[in-house]
């Protein structure tokens, strides 16, 4: 007879390698999703607020994911499977999500059903797994629990801001969506499988929007700054009446303006992820942070001219002409014009320059605010460099097609600014007569540094392009 | 030493055989664009009009560099090192 000592503990049978994984795997899954819907929310949302929030989720949930992906591949998960054969349960509910018929009811469908069931999951998770046998598990599980805490709370305190009121088919919309998680087993799928509700079935699938609207409280605006459109002399004149108060002030006021609208090279990235559904999964953890990034470079615009004490939607334009203008060409076209601004940007030296002249204004907060920019533009020329390349040929074909597209891209965009060109929306005088007395207010004397650098911000970005 | 020209900026620096192009240009004074300092933005990329600049080999594989700009003499000045005297068109 064979003879063995007692077991020292017992186990879960779920607590195994092969059964860990296929539940993290479930988990990976539906934080991917999630980062795909929230980035698609975020380019339809336009409350501005909120829009920040959901970057800033999307981008979190991407890492969440990678954690997760990251430890299925230790649990001994053939790697040509981690990105295949997902879970089509968790990848329908998921999708349900997304159908959510308004903004109210997205954010009640992710914030009040599937992050605190993604939260509870997680929690049951920790309460089985061995502490010790799966310990990086514990760890990463506990802290995106903690981030999806956070992000709860941080959305319920919004919403109560924003949208208080809560109407009932709110309530209907995450009572099914409850109901449909329960069939499904749960996000763990550990569940008890039930009957697939069907209550709004006909609901048409979510598309991320071809053209975007920007908060409502803002004055309709194409463009922000008077470069963009060329037609537009009032504009120009008017912006020049701040570049004469001096070049230091133009900075300050140009660097805070051009940031907060970085807006459109956030929702680019997030588009290009969002049609091209079949790329590896670094494309994605990649984009989702260039998306962050510049969503965070905007909130740098908004949080300097807060700062000052403006009123921001009543006074500063907020353009949605370089998303719309563009929103018909392809993703790969799109992100080759955003890599060829910021690339040409750097290539050009300009941030250097804006940065020298921030340091000698004194403004602290305008050249941390540069300062980080700066190094977030190099990373995102990494990303379009790489990216680009997978998409369109790592060779001399690629490089002319990417050429090509650039180019082409440009001249669509030339073409809608001279389309354009006569709406109330392009008008940027108006902006920049209000804006001038507030700022000239605002002025005063520091003592000469002597500060030797030329810097003619209407023209900059312009030459400073036609010369590489 | 190398001496190492800028054709368009009419200035010249020295650069040890294992300093980096763009730290010897700073050494001696002359603050080149740039961004990453790893070889990723791009912001530094040169033609290279004579001599010998090659990229750092213990990088080469993280340079954001199509092998054609490579073959047709451009390099990353953060993450290059000369060889011998050259010029650049900077």
């Amino acid at each position: 007879m064979p003879k063995v000592i007692p077991a020292s503990r017992s186990t879960e049978q779920h607590t195994r390698v092969n059964d860990a994984s296929r539940v993290l795997k479930r988990f990976y899954v539906a934080e991917r999703q999630l980062m795909r819907y929230l980035g698609g929310w975020f380019i339809q949302t336009s409350q501005w607020d909120l829009k920040f929030q959901l970057a800033t989720d999307q981008w979190q949930a991407v890492e969440h994911a990678d954690a997760l992906r990251t430890r299925v591949l230790e649990l001994r998960y053939p790697r040509r499977d981690v990105d295949k054969k997902y879970d089509p349960d968790v990848l329908a509910f998921m999708a349900e999500v997304a159908k959510a018929a308004d903004l109210r009811e997205f954010l009640a469908g992710v914030y009040e059903v599937v992050l605190p069931a993604l939260v509870d999951a997680y929690t049951e998770y920790l309460q089985r797994a061995d502490p010790l046998d799966d310990a990086p598990t514990v760890y990463l599980l506990g802290h995106i629990a903690g981030d999806e805490r956070r992000q709860i709370g941080m959305v319920t305190n919004l919403i109560q801001r924003i949208l208080p009121d809560r109407p009932a088919s709110v309530d209907a919309w995450c009572a099914y969506l409850r109901h449909y998680l329960d069939s499904i087993g749960g996000l763990s799928g550990l569940g008890e499988v039930s009957a697939r509700p069907t209550d709004y079935a006909n609901q048409p699938a979510f598309e991320v929007p071809r053209q975007t609207k920007r908060d409502e409280r803002f004055k309709p605006s194409l463009f922000h700054l008077p470069h963009e459109n060329k037609y537009d002399k009032a504009g120009q004149k008017a912006w020049k009446r701040i570049e004469t108060l001096d070049k230091r002030v133009a900075m300050q006021v140009w660097s805070a303006i051009s940031h907060f609208n970085e807006i459109w090279a956030a929702e680019v990235p997030i588009a290009a992820m969002f049609e091209l559904t079949n790329e590896p999964w670094d494309f994605y953890l990649d984009l989702s942070r260039w998306a962050w990034d510049e969503a965070r470079h905007s909130m740098m615009g908004y949080r300097a001219m807060r700062g000052w004490g403006w009123d921001v939607p009543a006074l500063i334009p907020y353009g949605n002409a370089n998303y719309n203008a563009l929103a018909h060409l392809p993703p790969a076209q799109r992100l080759a014009l955003l890599y060829y601004f910021e690339e040409s940007l750097l290539r050009s030296g300009l941030k250097q320059t804006e940065l020298k002249i921030l340091e000698s204004a004194g403004d602290d907060g305008s050249i941390q605010d540069m300062d980080y920019d700066w190094a977030d533009e190099a990373i995102h020329v990494s990303f379009g460099f790489k990216w680009l390349r997978h998409l369109l040929g790592d060779d001399t074909a690629g490089q002319e097609e990417l050429k090509r597209l650039t180019d082409e891209a440009r001249a669509v965009l030339a073409e809608f600014v001279l389309a354009h060109k006569d709406d109330e929306a392009a008008r940027l005088a108006p902006f920049y007569e209000r804006l001038y007395p507030i700022v000239e207010a605002m002025t005063h004397e520091i003592p000469d540094d002597g500060l030797d650098v030329q810097w003619a911000p209407v023209a900059a970005d312009e030459e400073a392009l036609q010369e590489l | 030493m190398y001496r190492i020209r800028l054709v368009k900026l009419g200035k010249e620096f020295d650069a040890e055989p294992d300093e980096v192009i763009l730290d010897a240009a700073e050494r001696g004074g002359i603050v080149l664009t740039h961004s990453c300092r790893s070889g990723t933005c791009r912001a530094c990329i040169t033609h290279v009009l004579s001599g010998c600049i090659e990229h750092d080999p213990d990088y080469i594989d993280d340079l954001s560099i199509d092998r054609g700009e490579i073959e047709a003499g451009y390099r990353l000045l953060c993450s290059s090192l000369a060889c011998s005297d050259a010029e650049l068109d900077r």
